[in-house]
């Protein structure tokens, strides 16, 4: 009978220490059942696989960024290494399957160059992270524009439509993607050495650097996984619209940062799952998929993006600030 | 208790958040105080010390060490089962001879470890050495817990390899178990290791500290005022436990800013002086007169030796800071310009016609939008945030004159009234957001490029519109030979130069470059922060206004490409990010430089593309010829953290 209690209590209380990530699986809940109850079909099955495969997008370029975050950083060359990857292996493909063995790894490995420069630049360097980030981005987007030379739309090979367009029963493909990533992520986040050492490093880098962790290591390798996963965004999502193209990743700075924010991560650094960030990306997805519905532009969405970032951090302040009192 | 003494005249005690007595200080004795603040008799304060420790072994030879700054050779021996006190005047070196051990900052000179040579570049290496050193640090915390963490947590992070199996994942049973472990000879009245750490009294953070650094095993620990601001029974236990590791081989050098402590507690006392071991006390000398005596007595062997100079020895890395430091400190400020002259030059060399004024005209009017958001951009920083929805703003403006905009004469300054007038709001809201809310400036500014870039795209979808023929004509238009941007730009100048004599210019600059002392000085940083922002917000307006009479369009991601390239233009320009100082001429000759380079790369037929990839290099490059200096200061330990 203890035990149970304790087990209980034990789960009570990780879920309120956790309430910003219930709260972002609650709201996309409620916001999805609340459409599905005023728009039919909203609920039906290929809607729903629409929806995941959206949200797909944002989570994955969400878990790179939850890393860089939560290394108390952040990293605005997300949309143009996302298309880098996607742009370049497409170019080179010319829509082909054959050779596709060879340039995704590379276009991913230029992706995980981008990164180490990124983390080399912020925690070696120590440049800030946001000008870093956001200089890489134009460097990258300025290389791209001249490598590919006005070529600035590609067709997806036929391998990733199938991959990317499949289904395993009911599930997408990309979400199974995913779900993969996410287990790895929540991982090395919650039970390995490494995720412990970043959230030190966050909270307090002198603190970590005194208790004898090498902080610039810690901070650089999320800038790597970022560029990775924004790699493979880029390579999920030309597979599944069918084309790559110039800008295919603007939509993702605010995205992924949103995510992050949304999922109870502080913007500041420590603290934060990847967990919270999926319930995020569902949110932001569900609530870009009401627009349809609405009828209305889609500026909206980048208007729903800020709004989240903006209000989400203030309550987080303000939960913060009640805390300490 | 002494300094209650000297400067009070009645004592309350407070024991738990109540008032426990009160008395006239001299009818009460120092013990009944304790007692009463304890609540229960107290132990002896200081434990006895062991005998001399003359004949053990000596774990720790230090010799000429030097850190290029503070340090200028120390010299001694620590020996095993010692607790060698350093005391002396506040910041003689102290606090740096305790990071520098510990391999925090790079140093020159000799340091022993039982016999052998060692040279720590990091406090990991200190930890890991074969006899570890650990550092009680002086702040816990800032230095030495992770507040919002566990206590947990904290305890095992310096040993998280111990509790790991297989690929680094951590066991959390074994990881329980350490940390009950360390933590059961401190009696931390608390059986719940998931608390923060944060939730712990002082006494208890510091014994939380003390735990910690004993689990990594160190047999050398370093302490840096171990009982600051902790209560008299946690200081009693933690001399006690001082002297229990000692008497187990454990060899402890110990700061303390407290000389009484120093002395009682102290097998041998270090009176550090400018830098060098000043005397060493041992047996009756230690006393506070003796430490005291000994530092007047260095201090004027020292003034009467001064002749010789102070020796410093300067590593290869110095000597580039300093010439780094030497020239570009100094040319920074010249910097811009000399790079736009040196790329006019170039670009003049393979193209003719560089050099005249329809060239100025045509090259001010491309340059004038970034000059423009660069310039609110400065101020901006100036503040000692920074500005991202500069990018949505000059969008929204775009789109809204494109669509809205009508006709000429009164009609049309109405609306240029209203969206200048409507930038102070935006950027105000971004001020307002940002100090009454104490929110990330970049966040903020991130979320409001997001919703007004948003709201462009609500007005307009792709490029379009009309602008009125008034506009079009008035920035082509131009008076005595000179285009209106040229003009416009001379504007700017003489507006930043009267800016910058205004209070509200003064008190901007003052709270960027210290916003504690601006505030302690009457500033109104809420005010000048919001209007700085306001400032901000109105020149992206007006970037987006003369933006739409080049292209003569409205556009909804007109202004994503200024986000960048106006932040590289007022750091190229020489201001510094963080606040309090800017130039607004080395702004406009930045933003001259990343308009040429676009021509000239235009002239090398190089893609459109390099001019975007320059932009983004230029400007990481700044940025670290203006960290690097800072960074290579700190490895040398010329800052104390």
């Amino acid at each position: 009978m203890r035990g149970v209690s304790r087990g209980a209590n034990r789960v009570y209380r990780r879920l309120t220490r956790n309430s910003s990530i219930v709260l972002a699986f609650v709201l996309a809940f409620v916001m999805f059942v609340g459409t599905s109850l005023a728009a039919s079909g909203f609920a039906s099955g290929s809607n729903i696989r629409y929806l995941l495969v959206a949200a797909t997008f944002i989570g994955v370029v969400g878990l790179g960024q939850t890393f860089v975050v939560l290394g108390g950083g952040v990293d605005l060359s997300i949309p143009y290494t996302l298309t880098a990857v996607a742009l370049l292996t497409s170019y080179w493909s010319k829509g082909q399957d054959a050779g596709l063995w060879w340039m995704i790894p590379v276009a991913l490995a230029l992706a995980a160059l981008i990164g180490v420069a990124n983390g080399i630049g912020v925690a070696l360097l120590g440049v800030s992270p946001i000008i870093m980030t956001l200089g890489m981005n134009v460097i990258v987007e300025g290389g791209l524009l001249a490598y590919l030379n006005g070529q600035e739309v590609g067709t997806a090979p036929p391998f990733l439509n199938a991959v990317t367009q499949g289904s395993v029963g009911p599930v997408p493909i990309p979400v199974l993607i995913w779900l993969g990533l996410a287990a790895v992520a929540t991982v090395v986040l919650t039970t390995m050495t490494y995720g412990r050492r970043l959230y030190a490093v966050g909270t307090n880098r002198t603190v970590a650097e005194l208790s004898g962790i090498r902080s610039s290591t810690v901070l650089l390798a999320p800038y790597v996984v970022s560029a990775l996963t924004a790699g493979v965004a880029g390579l999920l999502l030309t597979g599944y619209t069918g084309q790559a193209y110039l800008g295919m990743g603007d939509p993702y700075l605010f995205a992924s940062v949103a995510a992050v924010a949304v999922g109870g991560a502080s913007l500041l650094g420590g603290s934060g799952h990847y967990i919270g960030t999926i319930g995020g990306a569902l949110v932001l997805t569900v609530l870009a998929g009401l627009l349809p519905v609405l009828n209305v532009s889609l500026g909206w969405v980048d208007i729903i993006y800020g709004g989240m970032i903006l209000i989400t951090v203030f309550l987080a302040s303000v939960r913060k600030g009640r805390d300490e009192t | 208790m002494a300094e209650v003494r000297r400067v009070a005249d009645r004592v309350t005690i407070f024991r738990g958040g109540s008032r426990v007595a009160v008395h006239a200080l001299h009818e009460v004795q120092d013990e009944q105080i304790v007692e009463e603040m304890l609540g229960r008799k107290a132990r002896r304060l200081y434990p006895e010390r062991a005998e001399s420790s003359e004949r053990r072994r000596v774990v720790l030879g230090v010799q000429g060490l030097r850190d290029g700054r503070r340090l200028k050779g120390v010299d001694f021996d620590l020996r095993e089962g010692e607790i060698l006190g350093v005391g002396g005047l506040q910041g003689q070196g102290q606090s740096e001879l305790l990071l520098t051990l510990y391999g925090r900052h790079a140093s020159h000179g000799q340091i022993r470890l039982n016999g052998t040579d060692v040279d720590f570049h990091s406090p990991r290496q200190a930890l890991r050495g074969d006899v570890g050193l650990a550092l009680v640090p002086e702040d816990r915390q800032r230095d030495g817990l992770l507040l919002s963490k566990s206590i947990k947590d904290n305890v095992v992070l310096p040993v998280l390899r111990r509790v790991t199996s297989g690929p680094g994942i951590i066991n959390r049973r074994d990881e329980e178990r350490l940390a009950r472990e360390a933590l059961a000879p401190f009696d931390l009245s608390t059986s719940d290791l998931d608390q923060p750490a944060a939730s712990l009294s002082g006494g208890n953070q510091q014994k939380l500290v003390i735990a910690k650094v004993l689990l990594t095993g160190a047999r050398l620990l370093l302490m840096h005022d171990p009982t600051r601001g902790v209560d008299v029974g946690t200081k009693a236990e933690i001399f006690e436990l001082m002297r229990i590791l000692a008497s187990r081989g454990y060899a402890i050098l110990y700061y303390t800013t407290d000389l009484q402590e120093l002395v009682n507690v102290a097998d041998r006392v270090l009176v550090m002086n400018d830098g060098v071991i000043a005397a060493t006390l041992v047996g009756d000398e230690r006393t506070e007169e003796q430490v005291l005596h000994a530092i007047l007595r260095h201090q004027h062997v020292a003034s009467a030796a001064s002749g010789a100079g102070r020796p410093r020895r300067s590593a290869g890395l110095a000597v580039i800071a300093q010439l780094w430091r030497a020239t570009y400190g100094r040319s920074s400020r010249i910097l811009p310009f000399a790079l736009l002259a040196g790329l006019v030059a170039l670009y003049a060399a393979r193209q003719s016609g560089v050099l005249t004024v329809s060239e100025l005209n045509l090259t001010m009017a491309a340059a004038l939008p970034l000059i423009l958001v660069g310039a609110g951009q400065a101020i901006a920083i100036l503040s000692g945030g920074f500005d991202l929805s500069v990018g949505g703003i000059i969008s929204l403006t775009t789109v809204i004159g494109a669509t809205q905009f009508s006709g000429q004469g009164p009609g049309l300054i109405g609306w240029l009234v209203a969206v200048a007038v409507g930038g102070a709001v935006l950027g105000g809201f971004n001020g307002v957001v940002v100090t009454r809310l104490e929110m990330d400036p970049f966040i903020v500014t991130l979320a409001a490029w997001s919703i007004w870039g948003g709201a462009a795209l609500l007005i307009l979808k792709t490029s379009g519109g009309v602008v009125p023929h008034a506009m079009v004509a008035f920035g082509n238009g131009g008076f005595a030979g000179l285009q209106s941007a040229v003009w416009l730009a001379i504007a700017l100048l003489v507006f930043w130069a009267w800016l910058s004599r205004t209070r509200t210019g003064v008190e901007i600059t003052a709270v960027g470059s210290n916003r504690a002392a601006a505030a302690l000085a009457g500033v109104n940083i809420h005010r000048r922060v919001a209007a700085a922002y306001a400032l901000s917000g109105v020149f992206a307006v007006l970037a987006g206004l003369f933006l739409m009479t080049q292209t003569a369009t409205g556009d909804p991601t007109a202004g994503n490409e200024f986000i960048l390239t106006s932040i590289a233009a007022v750091v190229i320009g020489g201001t510094v990010l963080g606040g309090g100082r800017a130039t607004m001429a080395g702004t406009v000759a930045a933003a001259l430089t990343l308009t040429v380079i676009g021509n000239v790369v235009f002239t090398f037929s190089l893609p459109a593309g390099w001019q975007t990839a320059f932009a983004g290099a230029l400007l990481i490059l700044a940025v670290l010829a203006n960290t690097l200096p800072g960074l290579i200061a700190r490895r040398r330990g010329e800052d104390v953290r």
